[in-house]
């Protein structure tokens, strides 16, 4: 008799507890899902997002991994210049700097991703003057420092585990009177 | 479950809706407290997702001027790229609390923009609005921030005014040994480049001293000094154990971007060949 009690209110207990558990998964869930509904919200996206479809050179690679991304929180920043940053840092100046006349001062970013094999794509670019406005630059030097930023050469293969991974970056160029006088990161 | 999951929303809609009426009705105090209930609860998804940037506007629908949400806005833009979005939001923060955020904006500029002037100007502008206390933004003072940026101008000058005050500061109100280690070496770096060989090693000592003898810095540069006191063998000895340190990763770096004079395994590799060559 004493047995079948203890085994009863068990039992009891124990469905409290999973019902608890369920309502608990259930709520969490639905807080997260109500969290991430964009409908009638004003992000639609993440900060950093890259419409693909939109993106330029989004059609000469194709992203590996069904397309998962690393680093979207603030770039992959040193680990992706192939070599080193002081690698890149010579190449923009014997590229651009010591070959080019443009008088242009401002930033010029450029937000794009890298695939597991180290080529880079998908591009979007902002145009900015030297108090970080959105302002039209001389198109051909943005022409030149897009060609020279989207060459694959300069990007390295960022890998986890020995795996290679897809990954977002930006750069950013301080230009001042048509040279380029700051990379970031 | 669908169903389960359409009537959660419904009634979390309502509930918004009867919130949404309600916070015309509430204290100031109280719209603070439930703006930061909305914040904290925004917070836990990962900074910049959807969640994220929509929960904190939510927030501020219920309290426009809770200053912490206003920046909060911001901060992803400035780590991915995108300034012409992170500066207007900043801007808004700074109209609540320039005291704070003022200091800080010089930090940015100075290390995510890297433009010293704008930043130097900001930490000119917090002396001004804190007469009796110096700012430290991101735990150092503008003091020490000033130097750097003055660094970055090639302003010699006044880096190694401002650095120098910075450790003196420090060394008199809590000791030497609790001035950050980077004070030294890029007073040690104003100084080597200003041609001030003496003060220059003594900085980069001092760094050593505090640093267990670990700089790859620090060591790279005293193998330049030794080099122009035509100290060969005592160069190459330094340039070994700079090689070996930054192998180790005691080399100066900073999360995000590049930091002002930072040194790569090349121009280790590079001095250490031309040392061997003389």
């Amino acid at each position: 008799m004493k047995l079948k009690t203890v085994l009863y209110i068990t039992g009891i207990i124990f469905i409290i507890l999973i019902t608890s558990l369920i309502v608990y998964i259930i709520y969490t869930q639905n807080k997260i899902t109500n969290a991430f509904d964009t409908e009638n919200r004003p992000y639609k996206h993440y900060i950093g997002y890259i419409d693909q479809d939109k993106a330029l050179l989004n059609d000469k690679y194709e992203l590996c991994n069904k397309g998962r991304l690393v680093h979207t929180y603030s770039s992959a920043s040193l680990d992706a210049y192939a070599g080193s940053k002081k690698h890149f840092r010579d190449a923009v100046n014997t590229t651009f700097n010591n070959k080019t006349n443009y008088t242009d001062s401002g930033y010029l970013n450029f937000r794009f991703l890298v695939n597991c094999e180290g080529n880079a794509g998908w591009f979007e670019i902002i145009e900015m003057n030297l108090d970080l406005k959105e302002t039209p630059l001389n198109k051909n030097m943005v022409d030149d420092l897009f060609k020279f930023t989207s060459n694959s050469k300069h990007w390295d293969i960022v890998s986890y585990n020995e795996k290679p991974y897809n990954y977002y970056m930006y750069i950013s160029y301080r230009i001042e009177n048509g040279k380029v006088t700051e990379i970031i990161p | 479950m669908e169903k389960l999951q359409k009537l959660s929303l419904s009634i979390l809609l309502t509930i918004i809706l009867f919130s949404c009426k309600e916070h015309s009705k509430l204290s100031k105090k109280e719209r603070r407290t439930l703006a930061e209930k909305t914040y904290n609860e925004a917070i836990q998804y990962r900074q910049g997702s959807t969640a994220f940037q929509n929960g904190i506007v939510d927030a501020l629908t219920i309290d426009p001027e809770y200053e912490q949400a206003v920046h909060e806005l911001s901060v992803a833009h400035l780590k991915r790229g995108m300034p012409h979005k992170w500066l207007p939001q900043y801007n808004k923060a700074v109209a609540l609390d320039s005291v704070n955020r003022i200091p800080w904006r010089g930090y940015l500029y100075l290390w995510f923009y890297r433009d010293y002037k704008k930043a130097i100007a900001d930490f000119d502008a917090s002396d001004t609005l804190t007469p009796d206390f110096i700012d430290a933004p991101q735990g150092h003072s503008v003091d020490y921030w000033r130097g750097i940026a003055y660094l970055g101008l090639k302003d010699y000058k006044n880096s190694i005014a401002y650095f120098e005050k910075h450790i003196t500061k420090e060394t008199k109100e809590f000791g030497e040994d609790y001035v950050d280690l980077n004070a030294f070496l890029y007073n040690g770096i104003a100084y080597f480049e200003s041609g001030n060989i003496e003060k220059a090693l003594y900085n980069f000592n001092t760094q050593l001293k505090y640093a267990n003898n670990l700089s790859a810095d620090a060591k790279y540069y005293k193998a330049k000094i030794l080099i122009s006191k035509n100290k060969k063998k005592e160069a190459l000895k330094y340039i070994n154990e700079a090689i070996y340190d930054y192998e180790i990763g005691y080399n100066n770096k900073r999360d995000y971007v590049e930091t002002l004079r930072q040194l790569y395994y090349k121009d280790l590799l590079e001095l250490k060949t031309i040392i061997t060559a003389l």
